[in-house]
């Protein structure tokens, strides 16, 4: 009985736009900037190996599950990560792995 | 040394070494330091990730660069044509001034023609100078399609975010990694042992 | 020890050979990167990105090692492939494109170290783990039995990274393009404008300073 009101919350969660998932847009709903860097993003993936590929594509179905809140958050990092100096990014993919293998 | 590991030698000279190895153990020692340090070297990675930023621009100046030898390109055209065309103005002033000494009287001081400047009499040079047919640069595959393949078509998503599919882990733990101390051991384990007494 | 390679020829070099015989008999048709190379000098630059997306993350890491700055391996990189389309008519199919890339790499990375503001930086190696800077999915050391074998495996590259990086420039080239790159010895000595001899007294002289500096980790 106790589930009920936070089964109830959860389904009020989900359904407020900062957790709703944004249905993913069209090639014709692309501004003709995006059309222009999705085509050469496409044509670097082809050239890619196939399990190179696929990994890109399972990131894709995950990134595509999260809330939008948490896709602009991911977003906002990949800014940032590319306007970083060389040597900044050097140090940051240093600490990632250390990170990493702290995580095994 | 690094002959004999990558099986390079003539076989009298393998069988040379081998001799020589079986009765000299420094040798021996001097082959397997040997082979164990090109052996490390092979599996030392090849590549590396490349990234995006620097791609685009190498396509970016590769496509100035192409540009630019189009437009040299057009006013070697251009050049060309002035040569051909010199002549013809300079038998064309000649003439001119053939027919302006038979018309005029032989006391009347001829007027010099004023030296026709090529970019004035000849209209074909001024024409494509005002309006030059840059020949087009080679069509190349940059722009993007109006309609694209179906695998873009399916998910363009995608492939607007690939970079960032790319750096998916960095990017989810970012505030963390970037956060990091660096004197910080890379395991916790690492650290020292904490002092008895 | 070294001698003449016999006509079955064995080891690294084996396969680098087989490709050359192939191209110089065959033409461009055997090898599809000097079939790239033709269509980017008729002027399909689709083929130069192509080109591009296969070589430029062995050209990056052959600049890392060489030049030991990131960002001035970056700018190396992008020098590279510049000159590969602006000298493109130059290239001739009767040599591996591989080759002609790597001269192009190898001039440009040691004009930059004999600039005098240069310093060659090993700190560039002292990151943990060299082996994967793609992000993907990661995998276990395939010779590591423990954890701390595997860690012992990463030191041990990591010195080894340092190692290379204080070679001398030519050793270092030779080096890295015929021992991780795979290049055989005459297209070693085309790249660095020495002979076959000379290339083998390199790799002798580098290898010689690599197991001096790694004697304790062996």
């Amino acid at each position: 009985m106790r589930r009920a009101p936070v089964m109830l919350l959860l389904g009020l969660l989900a359904a407020t736009p900062a957790f709703a998932q944004k249905p993913p847009r069209g090639w014709s709903d692309l501004s003709p900037a995006e059309r222009q860097r999705a085509w050469q993003n496409y044509q670097r993936f082809e050239a890619l190996p196939p399990a190179r590929r696929q990994d890109l594509e399972d990131r894709y179905r995950r990134f595509q599950q999260m809330p939008p809140h948490e896709q602009d958050r991911l977003r906002r990092n990949y800014q940032t990560y590319r306007q970083m100096p060389p040597e900044n990014r050097q140090q940051f993919r240093q600490n990632y792995e250390r990170w990493r293998n702290r995580q095994r | 040394m690094i002959g004999a590991t990558d099986g390079r030698l003539a076989e009298r000279q393998r069988h040379a070494l081998d001799r020589h190895l079986a009765r000299c153990a420094p040798c021996r020692a001097e082959l397997v330091s040997t082979e164990g340090v090109l052996a490390m070297l092979g599996r030392l990675p090849t590549e590396t990730d490349v990234p995006a930023r620097l791609e685009q621009q190498v396509l970016r100046r590769v496509r100035i660069l192409a540009a630019d030898e189009a437009e040299g390109g057009a006013a070697r055209r251009l050049l060309d044509r002035l040569r051909l065309t010199l002549p013809a103005v300079a038998t064309g002033a000649v003439a001119v001034l053939a027919v302006v000494a038979v018309r005029g009287s032989i006391s009347t001081p001829i007027a010099p023609t004023p030296a026709i400047a090529p970019s004035a009499a000849a209209p074909a040079p001024t024409r494509v100078a005002a309006a030059p047919r840059v020949a087009a640069a080679p069509r190349v595959k940059t722009r993007a399609p109006a309609d694209p393949p179906p695998e873009l078509a399916a998910q363009p998503e995608l492939f607007i975010d690939l970079g960032m599919l790319r750096n998916f882990d960095k990017l989810q733990h970012f505030e963390t990694i970037a956060t990091m101390n660096p004197d910080d051991p890379p395991n916790p384990s690492d650290a020292p042992p904490p002092s008895n007494g | 020890m070294s001698g003449p390679l016999r006509s079955g020829v064995e080891g690294r070099a084996s396969h680098e050979a087989e490709t050359r015989i192939a191209v110089g008999a065959h033409g461009a048709a055997n090898d599809p990167d000097v079939a790239l190379m033709l269509r980017v000098q008729a002027g399909d630059q689709a083929a130069f990105s192509e080109l591009f997306a296969k070589f430029a993350p062995r050209v990056l890491q052959y600049a890392r090692r060489m030049v030991g700055s990131e960002a001035r391996a970056e700018e190396v990189t992008q020098d590279v492939f510049v000159q590969v389309f602006r000298f493109r008519t130059r290239y001739r199919p009767e040599a591996r494109f591989s080759t002609w890339l790597f001269t192009i790499a190898t001039n440009l990375c040691l004009n930059d170290l004999r600039r005098p503001e240069r310093q060659l930086r090993v700190d560039i190696w002292e990151r943990p783990d060299a082996e994967n800077d793609r992000e993907g999915p990661s995998l276990p050391d395939p010779d590591a039995v423990t954890p701390e074998e595997g860690a012992s495996s990463r030191e041990l590259a990591r010195a080894l990274e340092s190692a290379i990086a204080e070679l001398p420039p030519k050793q270092r080239a030779a080096l890295l393009l015929s021992r991780i790159d795979g290049l055989a010895y005459r297209d070693v000595g085309d790249t660095l404008g020495c002979s076959e001899g000379a290339v083998k007294a390199l790799l002798f002289r580098a290898t010689h300073a690599l197991k001096a500096k790694l004697r304790e980790h062996m």
